[in-house]
């Protein structure tokens, strides 16, 4: 009898231990749960800080986007030392650009900008920036520009989502808002983003006056000229950069902080780019200033064209960044001209602090809005400015009018911004035809209306959203 | 060799005392396997109720009455033998062991149960079979000798991984690794190290085990929801008691590469690449003729230069139309005299060139007294790659203690402490310095070193792989330190004579530090001053259960088992890590040297099961056996809604052969049907899967400030994948045990399978996982041991085993149809679905398919979904096999023995990795094979199977590549060979040496196959870069003392 009550007692204390319900709790150390988190400004400024790092990558403005809309359009030749962008340089079919990436960054920014009333102001407004800033890229790339639509092959713009998913009953299946829709959307962040900013603190971060440099060139794209030249005026007179002068146009590309810079993406020496992709190793591979014994992969090479256009004038400023390699053994022969934008200002190789908006890009943009306004004595004075600089001629007078001096905009636009991803898209505004025939590109003509100009929309959304539709061609 | 675990169990029989009048008999009862005495054989005199048990020495002694002629003799494993008396007094028998015996005894879940009574599908593997293999970890010995338990490299390194797959892949996305139990500890064998493919299972020296045992079916439902993937049961040598046996193990022995693939030369390489530029050149048929030829020489000579060849300095820039006219001018033969003069540098051979050496020592004592037995051992292993750089190092020592308390009381405990150091350089993948990768595709005309000086690495290289292996093999260093330790401890206490209570607990710890560096030299290292990273990681796995065992036999023939149990495991995996670049020269290689750190990392997970299971048996008449099991477990992995789950079992056999209608058979021994169903749950998915998470792991930082990631959307009904296995089974013994076998037919249905059921990424998540999908697994299996000839000493055995498998996806969400292409409802896993590749035009050279209609395209599409009215593709096979298994051979004569394993695999496809980029007409900065050159079409009338070369695809569309590269992966492989002498009995007598074994051993010595690349054994669809198993020699001397 006592041997069963002790069994019993055994037994019962056995299956008691399993039956209580905390036995199996865990938490995470480096996750907390999402409930209850969002509530905290510092939970909120880390999703924000995260999303700067996003843009930082090398699929983003880290590299890719500055790249290939130089590679995929006629500003570089090839030399094929790899295989690396080789597709898109060739402007092969579904080898295109992307930004899809950019809704899982909207996820937290959405989650920011609702979380609003416990942030500081400026921390929301870098969120409504860092938002037009992503649909930006979106439409730069999926989309028409609104200057230039093929009614027959427009498809819209890009789903817009503009609250924060964080239940499974949030997950919507959105069709693509218009054109319009998304550039008044945009417009409208900026113009948030504006009134939350500070005026001053870091350039590696939004201020009041990188919002307006980024609204400025939305505004641009969107022909909205009034409003481009006005934000073009704000970034330029905000005191926070200023253009380089003649003599130090070239030096200033090794320094750590461009003093253009109006907003410029900080690398730390462990956020290093790596010698695949990064623009230093993608422009160049021999020597740099900063770097005598780089070496670089030096895919791309300004195109003779482009070199034409600056040698063409021994005092253009902007020889001093074209510089011939030097070595023997390196990826490029010697004498090949390579760009030295981009040479590690860091101090650490394959890694540059990459401005994004540049003075000299407000006054390019501040032209281009005053002669589409007709005010061509401002669009005059706008581009003289720039040129005295880059030709080093303070005695510049630019004359030119009518369509000569659109080309003129043009052309110093494609100079001046070499290599910073700007030229497909300026094609693209104004629809004109891609011309690779040169001698030193070897390619054909991509019509304004090949389906190559807009890139394909990813097979994954395509598949489980019935509402999205494919671009024009695909 | 079930006598260690039998010797508990063993029936002492107690002999009733005998006033009769008769006689003395005595002698001593011998082990065939060992000539060492067997303790406890039960001895009685035949139709009396006479009897007794041998002592410790294998000695009895017997008072027979003078009426009785007869002795017979059993022992629980051996086969039963009776005895004329005759005149004899002392009788000395040897007993044989009893391989067929259904009174052999298994090891199964929380228990052991004799093959009689087993309801389930067990596979055994006896440690004897796997002893001495140069094998780093048990589970790779399981290849070929167990029927339906498919094993394959993840990675050839010496101790790398291993996949197992018991009854086929049950699972698209939680894990399909079995469960592993050492000593009833439940191991988790994840290769968690990320320098170098390790295997946890390696800590323990394959030459401690005694037995392993594979469930297979409703048999581990009793593990509840880990079991779905069947259960490994590692059974380790225990004392016995009896005189101390000391072994001594040795051997040594050589490591080769399998085979090398025949690359292209430099003058092949060039003149194919010239004939793939000038081909590509024909798409600008307006530039003019000249700077076509000009681009397609440039573009051929690429990474060759004027100190090559003198004009290419001197024609001029060759980025200008000038230069590429200037080029395309040299008269042809000035060009093709210089290609001829290049040199040819065989990578291949240079970085395969080493014969690695294995080593193998080891000593164990084995013995015990009346209340203490004892199995201790200790052992070291070495062995290299057939590449510099790649080796393995364990050293490790066993105790495996039983100590009797009382008669009530036995405690028994287990520990085994490992040190395992592997040294690697990167492998598995298209890495520049992987090897194995690099090592075919270096263009063949990139010299090994600048000058005679070993050490003056060209560097870089021509071509897309720049990066000198060569050299990183010599300065990069990369290795694993794993510590282990697994150890366990239990008590058994007999409450009555029917009840027992069992408490165990037990550790599996685990340490890992790695180490890697990048020399300052090397192609990685010289843009940062070298870089180094360390880790530093460990595993603590703890596991306890306690256990209530009821054993009452009703009456003579009723006997009903019961079994409680109560079990909890956590098991938590955490690390931290460090990098740092900029050294000041090579010599310091250590992180505390380095000028900057540039990260700091770590991790910390856990999760926790619980269970509490019954296991209920019933034994009628010993010849009908019920078997039920019922589980109810929770993990800490599954959503908070849906954390316990139910898992129940139910089993029976008939021992047929019991039957008095079978039993006068003279050619039938045994014959056996069982069956069973059961339902097991599968929990590998990851730790917090079900949560939704704001994370800082992987999150990016900005600016020095911390950023934060939301890690996917919360799941709280997230729980496991459910199993229902049936089975079928026969199991049967002929011709006095000649042949026996058994044989197996299973279906397993996995339900609820967690799939990831995608959403749009415009809501900023790419998916979430949810239970749903179903897939059924079926196969037949064989397995057949036959004794041939056995006859004047010589005797062949032969133990055959397949295993057919089909598979079928059953369903996934709800209208959806496919995941990807690979997986399509109505279809086994693991598809490849492209379009059907219809050869080369003779006329042109380009590649045509077929469309869904059967016609000949050039531009296959792949329409907008799987099958509508645009999709050319079609199934063209999977990557599982049809059927697979084994077949040894043992021959043996006198002292002499050769044992012979085959293992197969018959049916899988799958893609040559490496030759996607070698084996392929259009890539041309990379080096190819050389059998590519009789088989690319050159000019019209060409009936060949490649397209034209060019330097880039001929035609666009889906796919285009992939049934061309597609092979057949069937294989047969002489596993395992080896020859061994028995030294008599006689010439060691002197020499205190009670056995001694010589021989010589074999692994992987043939291959029958069709792939291309380096080796046919390896996991999944590709091989991009894998390190391939090798060859290895052998030989070594086992002594008894």
């Amino acid at each position: 009898m006592k041997k069963i009550k002790y069994i019993a007692l055994l037994a019962g204390s056995l299956f008691a231990a399993s039956a209580c319900s905390d036995l199996l709790d865990t938490e995470p150390k480096q996750s907390i749960s999402v409930e209850g988190a969002l509530a905290s400004a510092d939970v909120l400024t880390g999703l924000l800080i995260n999303c700067y790092d996003d843009y930082q990558s090398n699929a983003r403005l880290g590299s890719a986007w500055f790249v290939m809309p130089e590679i995929m359009a006629d500003n570089f030749t090839r030399n094929i030392n790899r295989g690396t962008f080789g597709a898109q340089f060739n402007n092969t079919l579904n080898a295109h650009m992307g930004a899809w990436g950019n809704y899982s960054t909207m996820l937290r920014l959405n989650v920011v900008i609702e979380g609003a009333d416990v942030l500081p102001p400026a921390v929301v407004g870098e969120a409504y920036a860092l938002r037009a800033l992503s649909y930006f890229y979106l439409m730069n790339i999926y989309a028409y520009m609104p200057t230039n639509v093929i009614a027959d092959q427009n498809r819209g713009g890009v789903p817009l989502i503009t609250s924060a998913v964080l239940d499974i009953a949030d997950v919507t299946f959105p069709a693509r808002a218009s054109i319009d829709e998304v550039y008044d959307f945009m417009l409208a962040d900026i113009e948030r983003a504006i009134g939350l900013l500070a005026t001053t603190g870091t350039k590696a971060r939004f201020t009041k006056a990188s919002a307006a440099a980024l609204g400025s060139r939305i505004a641009l794209y969107r022909g909205n000229w009034s409003l481009a030249a006005q934000y073009a005026e704000d970034a330029i007179s905000s005191g926070i950069a200023r253009l380089s002068t003649p003599a130090a146009y070239a030096s200033d590309w090794a320094t750590a902080i461009h003093p253009e810079a109006l907003w410029y993406l900080e690398f730390q020496n462990n956020e290093n780019q790596g010698p695949n992709e990064s623009l230093q190793s993608i422009y160049i591979s021999g020597p740099t200033t900063l770097h005598p014994d780089y070496v670089g992969n030096g895919d791309f090479t300004p195109s003779l064209a482009v070199r034409n256009l600056i040698t063409a004038n021994p005092s253009d400023v902007r020889n001093g960044i074209l510089k011939p390699q030097t070595i023997v053994g390196r990826a490029n022969a010697v004498g090949t001209i390579e760009m030295h934008k981009f040479q590690g200002n860091t101090g650490q190789p394959n890694t540059d602090n990459i401005p994004i908006f540049r003075m000299s890009e407000m006054y390019l943009n501040l032209a281009e809005a005053r002669y589409h306004l007709n005010q061509i004595p401002a669009a005059q004075a706008a581009l003289q400015t720039l040129k005295r600089r880059n030709l080093n001629d303070a005695a510049l007078v630019i004359t030119t009018t009518g369509a000569d001096l659109l080309e003129e905009i043009l052309t110093e636009r494609r100079l001046e911004l070499l290599g910073e991803g700007h030229r497909f898209f300026d094609l693209k505004r104004y629809g004109r035809d891609i011309d690779k025939t040169a001698s030193d590109l070897i390619g054909e003509v991509i019509e304004f209306n090949d389906r190559r100009i807009l890139a394909p929309l990813p097979s994954g959304d395509l598949n489980i959203n019935p509402n999205l539709i494919n671009n024009f061609g695909y | 060799m079930k006598k260690v675990l039998l010797l508990g169990l063993a029936f002492l029989f107690v002999s009733a005392a005998a006033f009769a009048q008769g006689r003395v008999v005595t002698g001593t009862v011998i082990s065939s396997d060992d000539n060492q005495p067997i303790p406890g054989v039960t001895v009685i005199v035949k139709g009396t109720t006479v009897g007794t048990a041998t002592d410790l020495d294998g000695k009895y002694s017997l008072n027979v009455p003078e009426s009785s002629s007869v002795l017979s003799f059993s022992f629980l494993g051996y086969s039963p033998q009776e005895i004329n008396i005759g005149t004899r007094s002392i009788i000395d028998l040897t007993m044989s062991s009893d391989m067929t015996s259904l009174n052999e005894v298994i090891v199964t879940g929380y228990g052991t149960q004799t093959k009689r009574e087993i309801t389930g599908a067990v596979s055994s593997v006896g440690g004897e079979s796997i002893q001495n293999l140069p094998l780093q970890s048990f589970d790779r010995a399981l290849q070929g000798r167990a029927a339906g338990v498919l094993v394959q490299n993840a990675s050839g390194i010496p101790g790398g991984a291993l996949r197992v797959r018991i009854r086929g892949q049950g699972s698209i996305n939680a894990g399909n690794d079995p469960l592993y139990i050492v000593d009833g500890v439940q191991f988790n064998n994840a290769d968690n190290a990320s320098n170098v493919s390790t295997n946890p299972l390696a800590s323990i020296n394959p030459n401690d085990i005694e037995t392993m045992e594979i469930l297979k079916d409703a048999a581990a439902s009793i593990y509840g929801s880990q079991a779905a993937n069947g259960v490994v049961i590692i059974t380790t040598k225990r004392g016995k008691k009896g005189k101390t046996q000391v072994n001594f193990n040795t051997y040594t022995g050589w490591v080769t590469p399998i085979r090398q693939v025949e690359m292209m030369n430099s003058q092949e390489f060039i003149n194919y690449r010239l004939l793939a530029f000038r081909n590509n050149r024909q798409r600008f048929p307006t530039t003019a003729a000249l700077t076509n030829e000009g681009v397609a020489r440039r573009d051929a000579l690429n990474g060759l230069t004027a100190s090559d060849w003198p004009v290419l300095g001197q024609v001029g820039n060759l980025n200008t139309v000038a230069g590429v006219q200037a080029l395309a001018n040299i008269p042809e033969s000035e060009l093709m005299a210089f290609i001829d003069g290049l040199e040819t540098y065989d990578w291949q051979n240079e970085i395969f060139q080493q014969t690695g050496r294995i080593r193998n020592y080891e000593l164990s004592a084995r013995g015990g007294s009346d209340n203490t037995r004892f199995y201790i051992s200790g052992g070291y292993n070495k062995q290299e790659g057939q590449i510099r750089q790649f080796d393995f190092e364990r050293a490790n020592i066993r105790f495996n203690i039983d100590h009797d308390l009382n008669k009530k009381v036995t405690i028994e405990t287990q520990l085994n402490a490992s040190t395992i150091l592997q040294n690697a350089t990167v492998t598995g993948g298209s890495q520049f310095e992987n090897p194995t990768f690099a090592g075919l595709l270096i263009l063949p005309f990139n010299p090994f070193y600048n000058s005679n000086e070993r050490d003056d690495f060209r560097e870089p290289l021509a071509g897309i792989l720049q990066e000198n292996p060569l050299k990183s093999l010599a300065f990069n260093e990369r290795n694993n330190r794993t510590n282990q330790l697994n150890g366990n401890i239990a008590l058994n206490y007999k409450i009555t004579d029917k009840l027992r209570f069992r408490t165990f607990y037990g550790l599996d710890y685990r340490a890992i530090q790695e180490n890697r560096y990048t020399d300052p030299r090397t192609f990685g290292g010289r843009n940062n001053a070298g870089s180094a990273f360390a880790q530093y990681q460990t595993n603590t796995n703890f596991i306890t259960t306690q256990q209530l065992n009821y054993s009452h036999q009703i009456n003579p023939k009723n006997r009903i088992d019961v079994m409680l149990g109560a079990e909890y495991r956590s098991e938590a995996n955490e690390a931290f890590s460090v990098s740092a670049q900029g050294f000041p020269t090579p010599q310091f290689r250590t992180i505390q040297s380095a000028a900057e750190p540039t990260g700091a990392g770590g991790f910390f997970t856990e999760w926790k099961n619980a269970g509490v299971f019954t296991n209920v048996k019933y034994a009628f008449d010993n010849k009908f056996f019920v078997n039920g099991t019922l589980r109810y477990d929770g993990s800490s992995r599954f959503g908070f809604d849906k954390r316990w789950g139910l898992f129940p079992s139910i089993g029976a056999s008939y021992v047929l052969s019991e039957e008095e209608f079978l039993k006068g058979s003279s050619f039938l021994d045994d014959l056996k049907i069982r069956a069973s169903y059961g339902t097991a749950g599968n929990n590998r998915i990851s730790n917090f899967a079900s949560r939704g998470l704001v994370s800082s792991a992987g999150a990016g930082n900005y600016l020095n400030t911390p950023g934060l990631t939301i890690s996917g959307l919360a799941n709280n009904m997230l729980s496991w994948e459910t199993q229902i296995t049936t089975n079928f089974g026969v199991d049967f013994a002929f011709l006095e045990g000649r042949i026996s076998g058994s044989v197996d037919a299973y279906k397993r249905l996995s339900t609820d399978l967690l799939l990831d059921r995608s959403l749009p990424n415009t809501s900023g998540y790419g998916s979430i996982s949810e239970n749903v999908g179903e897939l059924e697994n079926r196969g037949i299996e064989v397995a057949l041991n036959a004794v041939i000839i056995n006859s004047g000493g010589f005797k062949w055995n032969t133990a055959f085993n397949i295993a057919f498998q089909d598979q079928k996806l059953l369903s996934l969400f709800e209208g959806q149809e496919n995941i990807g292409t690979a997986l399509q409802v109505g279809h086994p896993l693991n598809l490849y679905y492209a379009p059907r590749y219809a050869g080369v035009n003779p006329a042109t050279g380009r590649p045509m398919f077929y469309d869904r209609n059967g016609n000949i395209t050039y531009q296959p599409t792949n329409g907008s979904t799987i099958g509508d009215e645009n999709d050319d593709r079609v199934i063209l096979g999977n990557t599982n096999s049809d059927f697979f298994g084994g077949w040894t051979h043992n021959f043996s004569y006198k002292g002499f023995s050769l044992e012979v394993l085959f293992q197969y695999d018959y049916g899988k496809i799958g893609q040559d990795g490496t030759g996607g980029f070698a084996y392929n007409p259009y890539e041309t900065r990379l080096n190819l094979y050389s059998r590519l050159l009789d088989i690319v079409w050159r000019e019209p009338g060409d009936i060949v199977s490649m397209p034209r070369p060019n330097s880039a695809a001929e035609v666009g569309g889906v796919g285009i590549g992939t049934h061309r590269t597609l092979q057949d992966l069937s294989y047969i492989r002489l596993k395992q060979a080896t020859l061994a002498y028995e030294v008599p009995a006689r010439f060691l007598s002197r020499y205190a040496v009670s056995r001694a074994r010589i021989y010589a051993q074999g692994i992987n010595l043939w291959t029958l196959d069709k792939f291309t690349g380096l080796d046919v054994e390896f996991t999944g669809g590709s091989t991009t870069g894998i390190f391939p198993p090798s060859k290895n020699y052998t030989v070594g001397v086992q002594l008894t003392f």
